[in-house]
């Protein structure tokens, strides 16, 4: 089993799920007691306008998702606060606009797009090394961004009217949390998929919210279960040669599943 | 000064007035209660006073201030919150919240002895460490009132306080409130009328207009304009109808 651990990619592939599970674990936290898992998944999906636009101009698809995957998070805070619309008419609009754009660019991009089904379900075997630093820039915004308002984005989640009249400016607040949410799936779109990136996002913080009450227990304990679930699933899929993004998720479920048979039986 | 004005206020929600002229001013050591039926406008002109609503037509202020300045030194007690019961949050950090002082200013230590102050006033401090989703009604309805407390202030508003809690808790809810108005004042809406005489100063009546506002007394008068239909008013420790039965049928 040491063995795979001399292929480069296979170190590559270990970065990777320890780089996304602290993204995921942190953010996702959020993503689960704010209860915005249908906004992070819409960002998540909006995203892939992002990729297609990367191959559009010839630029890599996943630095091309950034700013992308940023401005369907703020698109999307500023017209889910629309009463005439909705939140959740907002989200699916969005959704399926960055989607639809991001097919149309790539059909009028040049040639033949070889790793599309890597973006749309993940390939942590082919993570390249730039795409790490990249993973690496990213983690170190969303650990700043929480670190700095860490107090803000509980109170917001917890009671956003009283966080409202203490003064927490609220609407600024919402719109950056999910910017962190878009800088995390980016992230993960390498590991996961843009499809599935929304499985990081909730499952791990899901599972560590059974056991504990502590917001920043949550999220420590949630970045553990993401690495042990990215590479317990990485490893089944390469012993099975097994898709890797789908089998992370499909452990991570079984994980969830798991706890909650475990909880229920405690009561 | 008053601690807060609300002249001549509309606010309307999709073209239907909401609140109809109302003007209402809170003074130091008002022990005051808004009551009125359900769609009276009651939370919404609780909060026209914190900020949180704009009127349409009309001026309010706050400790002199516009209510997004002034707001600051209001506690506030919300209507039953709505959060997730799994929410992972102690009954300490919640109330801790209220002491809420900017962006990056972390918490003192002075903090967590006026959250533990506030936590014995409510006597809640052996629940500190609970998660708060796993208490009653009642007991979280004192958190709240706790963490609107340690932001230590001279106007205090609570919006319909004791809706979900049992009778014996209201009954302790009230008298823990009548213990705070030497320090502050108080803005209570209910719509239960049988509390109201009991324990608050004055009443103002509200159906989208003020019908009245003064002594609690007089208000028991005012009900049936309110209400508009004959109302019986059984207060507490009182043993006999205040108001006429019904005749209608």
């Amino acid at each position: 089993m040491i063995e795979i651990l001399e292929y480069e990619f296979m170190r590559n592939a270990l970065a990777a799920a320890a780089l996304v599970s602290i993204a995921c674990g942190v953010v996702g936290t959020f993503v689960v007691i704010r209860k915005i898992v249908f906004i992070s998944g819409g960002i998540a999906h909006a995203a892939f306008g992002g990729i297609g636009l990367g191959y559009l101009v010839g630029i890599s698809p996943i630095v091309a998702a950034i700013p992308f995957s940023v401005m369907s998070a703020v698109g999307i805070g500023m017209l889910s606060k629309k009463a005439d619309m909705g939140e959740d008419a907002a989200v699916g609009v969005l959704w399926t606009l960055g989607m639809a754009s991001g097919v149309v660019f790539i059909h009028m991009s040049e040639g033949y797009a070889p790793d599309l089904f890597s973006y749309l379900f993940g390939s942590i075997l082919t993570v390249p090394r730039q795409d790490l630093i990249m993973m690496l820039i990213l983690d170190v915004l969303i650990l700043g961004g929480v670190f700095l308002f860490y107090k803000e984005f509980v109170g917001l989640s917890f009671d956003e009217e009283f966080s409202t009249v203490v003064g927490i400016p609220a609407q600024w607040l919402n719109l950056l949390l999910l910017c962190l949410v878009g800088l995390s799936v980016v992230a993960l779109i390498r590991v996961v998929g843009v499809v599935l990136v929304i499985a990081l996002l909730t499952m791990p913080a899901a599972i560590a919210r059974y056991f504990t009450f502590n917001v920043k227990k949550m999220m420590i304990l949630s970045v553990v279960i993401g690495v042990m679930g990215t590479v317990t699933g990485l490893f089944i899929s390469y012993v099975g040669d097994l898709p890797s993004g789908a089998t992370i998720v499909l452990v991570l479920g079984g994980v969830l599943l798991g706890s909650t048979v475990l909880k229920a039986q405690r009561r | 000064m008053s601690l807060a004005e609300v002249l001549n206020v509309w606010v309307y929600y999709d073209h239907s007035p909401q609140l109809e002229d109302v003007s209402l001013v809170v003074n130091d050591h008002d022990f005051l209660s808004i009551i009125g039926p359900n769609g009276a406008g009651k939370t919404t002109l609780l909060k026209v006073i914190l900020g949180l609503i704009q009127p349409a037509k009309g001026s309010v202020t706050v400790f002199g201030s516009p209510p997004k300045i002034g707001r600051k030194q209001i506690g506030y007690v919300p209507q039953d919150i709505q959060f997730d019961s799994a929410f992972p949050i102690s009954v300490f950090d919640v109330v801790l919240m209220g002491r809420y002082k900017g962006l990056l200013s972390p918490h003192s230590e002075e903090d967590k002895e006026v959250v533990m102050d506030a936590l014995r006033t409510v006597e809640m401090a052996k629940f500190k460490d609970r998660r708060i989703g796993t208490l009653s009604g009642g007991e979280q309805q004192r958190v709240f009132l706790a963490r609107a407390l340690v932001r230590q202030p001279r106007l205090l508003l609570l919006d319909e306080p004791t809706a979900s809690i049992d009778p014996d808790a209201r009954k302790a809810f009230y008298e823990l409130l009548t213990s705070l108005k030497e320090k502050m004042a108080i803005l209570l809406v209910t719509h239960d009328i049988s509390v109201v005489s009991v324990y608050v100063d004055s009443v103002a009546c509200l159906n989208r207009k003020l019908y009245y506002h003064g002594p609690a007394e007089g208000a028991l008068n005012q009900l049936e304009q309110v209400y508009q239909c004959p109302v019986e008013v059984l207060a507490h420790g009182i043993p006999h109808r205040v108001l006429r039965r019904h005749t209608d049928d």
